[in-house]
């Protein structure tokens, strides 16, 4: 029975089974033909088709090198963030999305609401840069759809707004806008380069070995002449100055008179009705772009072609009109006192205009020009720095007997910060224009060296024996003529205090009341390492440059040379020896002993010196030579040091010491 | 006697035993290079062997289980099967969820529910000895896949679903069923799709009411025909509608009506780029750029196919279709051969949901059938298609030992 039956299954449903078989067989040939089709006949078009189809041309973004100061202090760099976007498909409804968006990361909703409104179509829209840890962890958490997160970089400049008329910023493409990141863009920015991706189905890009790639060409890092101590220092004391004197702005330029190098750049504007001024007025760097006329400072400048021509010699005599000198229709005036006979060194130290007047007439207006020039004035110095002013030096075929008399004393032609600390440099440094370097060098992304600029001189302008008459000169202003209020305890150094004049557009002649307060000066005398040139336009308060500028700079000095604040008594002005407050110290570290002082390492420049038994002044240049900050306590000879000689030097590093005269 | 040819290997069946085999080792191949970078200790290739060998413990031990074991408890483990898919659908609530976790593991009910369909249609069919098609027994059995069917379809896994419908059907026409009987099933389907455009609908009605009274059928058949043919066409668009979005995208791209380059059919443009590009050797094991970069969704399950054919070119891809087209016909020449009526059905059941989720399956990677969820038997990535797989080739593996045993009896 059994087989009967399954043998009748057979005979019945063979039949059925082979079309079934034979449907099925179809298929599986059709399947076959299929992959037959693809994988052997039409290989090429498939390899050609996804090529067309899923390849994404993705830039791959250079890194944007970073800013070093000197001393490989960071100054900008860029850090990678996580932005926020919306894919406004996702939302049905962009008004509550901007409330419930602005209530998870604690913004205005409007901002979202004005971003979204328009843009309701697209597939992209970046709505917030740069998300906190928080924040993401509350948008993840949050029940918000659409949300695209997305790695962005941003600039940062560790030390917030300080340097940044210098430095610049970048706008939201990553370009720079203003300082050395635009003057320099291109090397920082690099260039970028290119991949295909690929999307899969969750649209996620896919790097794919398959195709080329162009690797970005990363940007240089620059390395920069300032040193960030410097730089703070500087612009806090030009902040401070622009707001005790209520000025409209201040700058100050720190320089090397023999490499160039600048040292500090700074320039404020004052805050108007309390309010810091927007960004682009924040971004201007006055020391290279606004040219002033320069005044009293300009004078060193007479007095260096006076004494290169062999016209005059520092004690040549000067008559000085009794204050009042007739010259082509025009009356010039000294400022306070009457003069008489005055030797040039004199004349230079109380600034007085008709001296200077008188200087310039007997070198003629060429030599002036010719001086004017060859210091650098009327033209760029090359500085890379965007919207440099070469200030103006008028052509020769139109001065008259006038000018002359006005550019011998500063008035009559313009000048920038950058340009009167570069001629100052050439005055101090033994007679050679060299050209200001910002950039020390530029590094390959990697930290090898590419580059490196090198000082470089222009020209020499003036003798070294004439530099080194100058010298003396800018010494005995600051210690007996108009300069004293720049005096600083523990330190030689010389200068020339400025108060131009200045003419305002729409208005003829100078106008009254409007004045920039300068001063230039450098120091130590013996070795110059400083050009320090402060200007302060417009003082309200205190407009002369002897009684703002010159502070200033004798605050600037000591704070850089890691001295007391110097106060200058006001009554007794020809005294070197103030009644200087020194910062009480008690050490309770013995006296350093003469073991210590024969380790041997005199010389290091890492390693601090011994200093017992030097004066506080030769304790002081030593100190500042090293580049270390001091705190003297007493005065006349070191008795005690803290830390002791050999111990190394770091930028904390703070030199203690103990005087006591003998 | 029976129990102890069962542990000769003679009486195993080695062609059926082989191809499985053979596509298990291929699958593995495939699965290594599809999760290659997926590290940890219990990644799809480690959990893959497991299952493979827990489908060999089913496969090897059901040899050892008396055929009326399936038999008797035929209606037991489809009541089982319609209890789990119920609690699926209980649990779940709202929402996609085809999965029973029970903690270590999780299944799909609907693989087991296939199985126990199998086993339910088959003693149906199997219980009349006449060999005459009896239509009411005929209705009853296709009726039996209507209950597991709906509910797979509210989880909604729709392909799965329909899978049980050639499978139905195989079984039914292998009973005994007239072949015109498939004009029901032929004609609502067409009616389905010329439901969207009434005029279509029009001339397909038409066009049966001609054909049928040239053909001299029954009015009440017209008429019933012509019901049913224009009920799903009516109701074919809000059918349409109750579908999930993702549904219809597949479909309508499948018929060439929507390219969507970068959604649903992304994924078959990059299996045909996977598959094309491999050529007639291939790039090599582990060399497939779209496998190892991950283009392909899907790949360690329902694109392990183009993982394949990327991987071993055509000569791979030949390779594992001649093994499968060898385990379905070596199933079928069992079912054939076998003794036991219920064990012929059970085994053809198998063979036709085997064949039809490995067709369909391939003929998506190649762009011939819509993107539907089927796993390729024995090579996907996926523990209740690995033992629900298994189960099914067990039934044949266990009819082939018996042919060896002359006691055998039907019960």
């Amino acid at each position: 029975m059994r087989t009967d039956h399954s043998r009748s299954i057979e005979r019945q449903d063979i039949r059925r089974l082979k079309m079934v078989g034979v449907v099925f067989t179809v298929m599986v040939l059709a399947v076959l033909f299929r992959a037959f089709t693809f994988q052997v006949i039409h290989r090429e078009k498939w390899t050609v088709q996804v090529e067309s189809v899923y390849r994404k041309r993705v830039p791959l973004n250079a890194q944007r090198g970073m800013i070093y100061d000197r001393n490989m202090t960071i100054l900008a760099m860029d850090i990678p963030v996580t932005s926020l976007a919306v894919d406004p498909s996702a939302i049905d409804d962009y008004e509550s999305f901007s409330d419930s968006l602005s209530r998870v990361l604690k913004e205005d909703s409007d901002r979202f609401r004005q971003l979204l409104k328009d843009r309701m179509n697209s597939g992209f829209i970046p709505l917030y840069g740069d998300l906190s840890d928080e924040q993401i962890r509350r948008l993840k958490s949050s029940s918000l759809k659409g949300l695209i997160y997305y790695k962005e970089r941003k600039r940062v400049r560790p030390h917030g707004e300080t340097a940044i008329a210098l430095l610049g910023i970048t706008n939201a493409d990553h370009v720079g806008v203003g300082g050395v990141e635009q003057a320099m863009n291109e090397v920082l920015a690099g260039e970028d380069g290119w991949t295909i991706y690929q999307k899969d189905g969750l649209n996620r890009d896919f790097a794919s070995p398959d195709y080329p790639a162009f690797a970005p060409r990363e940007g240089c890092h620059l390395i920069l002449t300032i040193n960030q101590v410097y730089q703070t220092i500087v612009e806090e004391e030009v902040r401070r100055s622009v707001i005790q004197h209520a000025t409209g702005s201040g700058q100050a330029v720190l320089m090397d008179p023999f490499s160039g190098e600048i040292l500090a750049m700074a320039s404020f504007q004052a805050p108007v009705k309390g309010e810091t001024p927007p960004f682009p007025e924040r971004l201007k760097n006055t020391a290279v772009q606004d040219a002033f006329e320069p005044g009293s400072i300009y004078k060193v400048i007479t007095v260096a072609a006076a004494l290169e021509e062999k016209a005059f010699s520092p004690q040549t005599l000067v008559h000085c009109e009794n204050g009042a000198f007739r010259l082509a229709n025009h009356t010039i005036h000294d400022h306070d006192k009457a003069y008489s006979w005055l030797t040039l060194s004199q004349v230079l130290e109380v600034s007085s205009n008709i001296g200077m007047a008188k200087v310039g007439r007997k070198l003629g207006e060429k030599t002036l020009y010719k001086y004017a020039q060859n210091f650098g004035f009327g033209t760029t110095t090359g500085i890379p720095l965007p919207g440099e002013n070469s200030g103006i030096l008028h052509p020769l075929y139109k001065w008259n007997d006038f000018t002359s008399a006005m550019v011998s004393f500063g008035q009559g032609l313009s000048v920038t910060g950058l340009q009167i600390a570069a001629a100052m440099s050439a005055v101090v440094n033994g007679g050679e224009l060299v050209k200001p370097l910002l950039v020390k060098s530029i590094l390959e992304s990697d930290g090898k060296e590419q580059r490196t600029f090198e000082w470089q001189v222009i020209r020499r302008v003036i003798s070294e024996n004439t530099s080194f008459q100058l010298v003396d000169m800018l010494e005995k202003v600051v210690l007996q003529g108009s300069g004293t209020n720049a005096r600083v305890d523990g330190i030689r150094v010389g200068g020339k205090t400025g108060t131009a004049q200045k003419s305002l557009p729409g208005y003829k002649g100078y106008y009254p009341g409007a004045y920039v307060a300068s001063f230039v000066g450098f120091w130590p005398v013996e070795a110059p390492r400083f050009v320090l040139a402060v200007i302060l336009d417009e003082p309200r308060i205190r407009y002369w440059g002897s009684e703002s500028a010159a502070p200033l700079f004798s605050r600037i000095v000591s704070r850089i040379m890691g001295l007391p604040p110097s106060s200058i008594p006001e009554e007794d002005k020809n005294s070197l020896r103030g009644k200087a407050q020194f910062i009480s110290l008690t050490s309770s570290e013995p006296a350093v002993t003469g073991e210590r002082e024969d380790t041997g390492i005199t010389d290091s420049p890492y390693h601090l010196p011994p200093l017992v038994g030097l004066s506080v002044r030769e304790a002081l240049q030593k100190l500042a030579l090293l580049n270390v900050r001091a705190r003297v306590d007493g005065s006349g000879v070191i008795v005690s040091q803290d830390p002791p000689a050999g111990h190394k030097i770091n930028d904390e590093t703070i030199c203690r010491l103990k005087a006591r005269s003998l | 006697m029976a129990l102890k040819n069962r542990f000769e290997l003679r009486t195993w069946d080695r062609p059926l035993l082989g191809a499985i085999l053979g596509l298990m080792i291929a699958g593995l191949f495939c699965l290594y290079s599809a999760t290659s970078r997926d590290g940890s200790l219990w990644n799809p290739f480690n959990k893959q062997i497991i299952w493979m060998l827990l489908g060999w413990g089913v496969i090897i031990g059901m040899m050892f289980i008396p055929t009326r074991f399936f038999y008797r408890g035929a209606y037991l483990w489809y009541g089982l099967s319609i209890v789990l898919l119920a609690a699926v659908l209980v649990r779940s609530g709202r929402g996609v969820n085809r999965w029973i976790d029970l903690g270590v593991i999780q299944f799909q009910p609907s693989e087991l529910a296939k199985v126990a369909s199998i086993l339910l249609m088959a003693k149906i069919l199997s219980e009349d000895r006449v060999d005459r098609f009896n239509w009411k027994r005929g209705l009853l059995a296709g009726a039996t896949v209507i209950p597991p069917m709906l509910l797979i379809a509210r989880e909604p896994d729709i392909t799965t679903a329909l899978v049980f419908i050639p499978m139905a059907l195989i079984m039914l026409l292998w009973a005994g069923m007239p072949f015109k009987w498939l004009v029901w099933i032929i004609c609502p389907a067409l009616g389905f799709f010329a439901g969207f455009v009434p005029v279509l609908l029009a001339v397909l009605i038409l066009v049966l009411i001609s054909v049928m009274v040239l053909k001299r059928m029954r009015w009440v058949m017209i008429g019933l025909l012509v019901g049913s043919c224009l009920a799903v066409g009516l109701l074919a668009p809000s059918i349409w509608s109750q579908m999930e979005p993702y549904q219809q995208q597949r479909i309508m791209i499948f018929l060439g009506m929507r390219s969507d380059p970068h959604g649903a059919a992304y994924q078959v443009i990059q299996s045909k780029v996977a598959i094309g590009s491999g050529g007639i050797i291939g790039k090599g094991f582990l060399q497939g750029s779209q496998t190892q970069l991950r283009f392909l969704p899907e790949q360690h399950t329902d694109f392990i196919f183009s993982v394949l054919g990327e991987e071993f070119g055509f000569i791979g891809a030949a390779l594992v279709m001649i093994l499968i087209v060898t385990l379905l016909t070596r199933m079928v020449y069992i079912a054939r051969t076998t003794h036991d009526r219920f064990a012929g059905f059970a085994i053809l059941g198998g063979t036709s949901v085997i064949a039809v989720q490995a067709l369909i399956n391939i003929a998506m990677t190649v762009g011939l059938a819509p993107v539907t969820g089927l796993p390729l038997p024995f090579m996907s990535y996926g523990g209740s298609s690995m033992i629900a797989s298994s189960l099914m080739v067990a039934l044949a593996a266990n009819g082939a030992v018996n042919r060896f045993d002359y006691r055998s009896t039907r019960i």
